[in-house]
């Protein structure tokens, strides 16, 4: 056993539940104790588009302990969808049914048979697996199920690996990243699992080259995805205008494109093109050189934590006192992407061992998780949230990326606006305060 | 004879655990560790959004998978108590089994026991898991561990508020009971060293109807319990203090008053309530009182559905509900969706996992854990309680 205050990743089954709840047409049977159907509260709270994946429950009670599950699983399969089969359904469980002697296995060609339906059941470990560890081992399977040769497309294409309903921004970032493709004149010829379904699984071999945006959860499925069809990775994540322009570079190395954009005059006026060189600008301004002298302190998942970090250091000059990162199994990696930047870099999942080095670093602004947000309220830091795990500000209602032009102009505005760096703070600091402004302690009773 | 059928079907409700949400704010000190798996821990951090705090209440011993095969010593448990009081400011702690720890037996009894002892604070066993519970039943287990450790000292008569209350509505009870001869208390108390005096002297008044475990208990402890309803909106309060007067002996004076002002107060709202059709899911076992509420109000119940029946609990509330209104208990969620259509509800009232989906197909809405987390008991909140209502049918 461990003792664990707080963690920075969920278990397997969200990760395997948000795959299928970002799949077009799909359904999922959750086999588990009616308490576990919180990953319905968790999709339903968070959900943005009115697009809706049912999950329907199977609960495991007292008396499937004794008299076994399998009679009553196949009942609500049965009721469920025996007159309206869905197009692919998932069979997910959780501990309590991992720790029952139940065939799940048997149970799907069962229910494959009954319902003429593609019936999905991934095997997962709740007590070893993490949430991106699951979503890879989805994606892998459906790959495996699914997929066929398919010759090439026509026209340079990529596909986007990973991006799934409990992704950071997700929504924002593909459409900031489609536009940006298409102004590369690279199509995407399918995005996974994000609005995927069979036929879009199936053709994943057309793509000439893979994206992700997720290396975390996506690692595993991106090099089976090289080793089966050819297709090479995209490393670069462009996050920051010197992302986006190693992100270019490399997709011009591989040949999808000649790294020129092709925006139209309106474009440039009124949409993505109006937003090149704006973080570079304000790296430029007044506003930017007051950050130089201040320190800031980032964590959190990989993708973010490297590409916030990068942005800070290399584009707006503003020190990084520390950047660490939850994501263990990438630590190699994060060391390797972060080597030419003076800062401190650590690999932790422990948010008390964060805490230590935020209150040894006194950071001037934190960049990292919900966790951070706490601590630095806690001990009055100013702070943005850049990373999961799941919170209110992963879905933003409105269009705010964190990739892409319009994503650095986004993040400049995040790191930015939590930062007091008027006169006034300045003043204060130098001269005092006024008497009115020192609050007055309330006398003992 | 009033229709009751049991459907022992699937249906969905939030996990016993999430008693901690609200009762880690209530036992002051209260210090709450989950034996649980990382699907315990996620749904603790998750489902209630309750990191409200960098230093939290409550933590989670991960059984990992070496657990499984090998077993779990006392003096990990051991460990991990001693690292929370050292981190910690706290009175009591919680031991919470799960249904994971259910399963693989382990025995939290007696390591609640060890750490005990070692400690020199109360550390508790709670026994529970959602194998065969549901959402508030949670604080019914917690409650009913609370029992064991109160006193059995009283020398006179004493009344005891059982169920956990908003400060309000504990203030305003204690308003109304403060001619009383007998000591009032609450369970559970503010801090644990306030545990309320137990015994053949005590009169204990239930105002949830899940806590079933713990009206046991009291009740083999010799309590008087009192039989009444549960005073949700003003009719159901002026009957629950009276019940309670009653129970005492002492004459209740100007209920009746006040309940008439209210309703004379509130007709209008109360005009937004009349005719309407409700549904109710199965959640936090509050429904059958809050369909009472409405039918009273000359609302209609299409559908009253419940997670489970404890009729001793609700034994008052059945004699003031409609007996046209049949209940059904562990509904079956595919049947309920094809009620749905049929009955056309003017408001549904659903656990969380169903409010956004179903509002997004066009339905009135209320979701079920305002009804916990709000202040909805007694006179004064008669109204709050009306349009908790009438404000999702906007």
């Amino acid at each position: 056993m461990r003792l664990s205050f707080w963690s920075y990743e969920n278990p397997a089954f969200v990760g395997i539940c948000g795959g299928a709840m970002s799949l077009k047409g799909a359904e999922i049977l959750l086999v588990a104790p009616r308490g576990d159907s919180y990953i319905n509260v968790l999709f339903s709270v968070y959900k943005r588009s009115i697009d809706f994946t049912p999950v329907t429950l199977c609960t495991i009670e007292k008396r499937e302990l004794s008299e076994g599950a399998e009679d009553k699983i196949k009942e609500v399969i049965e009721n469920t969808w025996k007159d309206s089969p869905p197009r692919l359904l998932f069979i997910v469980t959780t501990c309590t049914a991992e720790l029952l002697k139940i065939d799940f296995n048997a149970i799907r060609a069962w229910a494959e048979y009954i319902l003429m339906t593609p019936v999905i059941f991934i095997e997962s470990n709740s007590f070893t697996e993490t949430e991106s560890e699951a979503l890879d081992h989805f994606m892998v399977e459906l790959i495996d199920r699914f997929t066929v040769h398919a010759l090439k497309t026509r026209v340079p294409s990529v596909n986007l690996i990973g991006p799934y309903y409990f992704g950071f921004r997700e929504q924002s970032n593909l459409e900031e990243l489609h536009s940006l493709l298409s102004s590369l004149e690279i199509e995407i010829n399918s995005t996974f699992p994000w609005k995927a379904n069979i036929e879009s699984i199936r053709y994943l071999p057309a793509a000439w080259a893979n994206i992700s945006l997720s290396p975390e959860s996506s690692m595993r499925t991106l090099e089976l995805l090289k080793s089966q069809f050819n297709q090479p990775i995209v490393k670069t994540i462009p996050i920051g205008e010197l992302g986006i322009k190693r992100f270019i570079d490399e997709l011009a190395a591989l040949g999808l494109t000649d790294g020129k954009l092709k925006l139209s005059d309106k474009d440039m006026l009124y949409g993505m093109g109006s937003y090149i060189g704006r973080a570079d600008n304000f790296a430029h301004s007044v506003n930017a050189e007051q950050l130089r002298r201040r320190k800031a302190f980032v964590f959190g998942s990989f993708t973010q934590a490297v590409g916030v970090t990068r942005f800070l250091a290399e584009e707006l000059h503003f020190p990084v006192v520390a950047a660490g990162t939850y994501s263990l199994a990438l630590a190699d990696r994060f060391r390797e992407e972060l080597a030419g930047i003076d800062t401190e870099v650590f690999i932790t999942n422990d948010f008390k061992e964060v805490r230590q080095r935020i209150m040894d670093t006194q950071p001037d602004l934190i960049l990292a998780t919900q966790m951070e947000k706490h601590i630095a309220a806690d001990l009055n830091i100013p702070s943005a949230i850049i990373s999961p795990p799941i919170n209110n500000e992963m879905f933003p209602v409105s269009f705010q990326p964190i990739i892409g032009y319009r994503g650095a102009a986004h993040l400049a505005d995040l790191i930015f606006n939590p930062l007091t760096v008027g006169l006034e703070d300045n003043l204060k600091r130098m001269f005092g305060e006024d008497e009115d402004d020192i609050e007055e302690e309330v006398p003992a009773v | 004879m009033r229709n009751i059928e049991d459907r022992a079907g699937c249906f969905f409700s939030f996990c016993p655990l999430a008693a901690i949400g609200w009762l880690h704010r209530k036992i002051k000190n209260s210090f709450y560790l989950v034996i649980g798996s990382p699907v315990c821990e996620s749904f603790i951090q998750n489902a209630f959004g309750m990191m409200l705090f960098a230093k939290p209440r409550f933590a989670t011993a991960v059984i990992e998978e070496y657990d499984l095969f090998l077993g779990t010593s006392p003096k990990r448990i051991l460990e991990f108590a001693k690292e929370i009081a050292n981190g910690y400011k706290i009175d009591v702690l919680f031991l919470l089994e799960t249904c994971p720890s259910q399963l693989l037996k382990l025995d939290v009894a007696r390591w609640a026991e060890i750490a005990s002892a070692e400690l020199e604070i109360p550390v508790i066993n709670v026994p529970i898991s959602g194998l065969d519970a549901s959402f508030t039943e949670g604080e019914d287990s917690i409650l009913s561990s609370l029992v064991d450790l109160c006193p059995s000292d009283a020398h006179r008569p004493n009344l005891i508020l059982v169920g956990s209350l908003a400060g309000s509505v504990e203030s305003e009870f204690l308003y109304e009971f403060r001619n009383l001869k007998h000591p009032v208390s609450f369970l559970p108390p503010a801090a644990i060293g306030e545990l309320p005096s137990i015994s053949e002297k005590t009169t204990a008044v239930f105002l949830h109807p899940y806590l079933e475990q713990t009206r046991k208990k009291l009740a083999a402890r010799g309590c008087n319990i009192v039989s009444t309803v549960f005073p949700l909106g003003a009719s159901a309060s002026r009957q629950f203090f009276e019940d309670v007067f009653n129970a005492l002996g002492v004459s209740a004076k100007g209920l009746a008053e006040r309940e008439a002002n209210i309703f004379a107060r509130n007709a209008e709202l109360h005009g937004r309530i009349f005719g309407k059709k409700f549904f109710f899911f199965p959640d936090t076992q509050l429904e059958i009182p809050l369909a009472r509420f409405l039918s009273s109000l000359g609302g209609e119940i299409v559908e009253l559905s419940v997670p489970k029946i404890n009729t001793k609990l609700l034994s008052k509330e059945l004699e003031f509900l409609d007996n046209g209104i049949a209940i059904i208990e562990r509904a079956d969620f595919n049947e309920q969706m094809n009620k749905i259509l049929l009955t056309r509800p003017d408001l549904i009232i659903a656990p969380l996992a169903l409010t956004t989906p179903l509002l997004q197909k066009g339905y009135k809405v209320k979701h079920s854990m305002d009804f916990i987390l709000l202040p909805i008991q007694g006179f004064s909140n008669h109204r709050s309680l009306v349009e908790l209502f009438t404000n999702a049918m906007i």
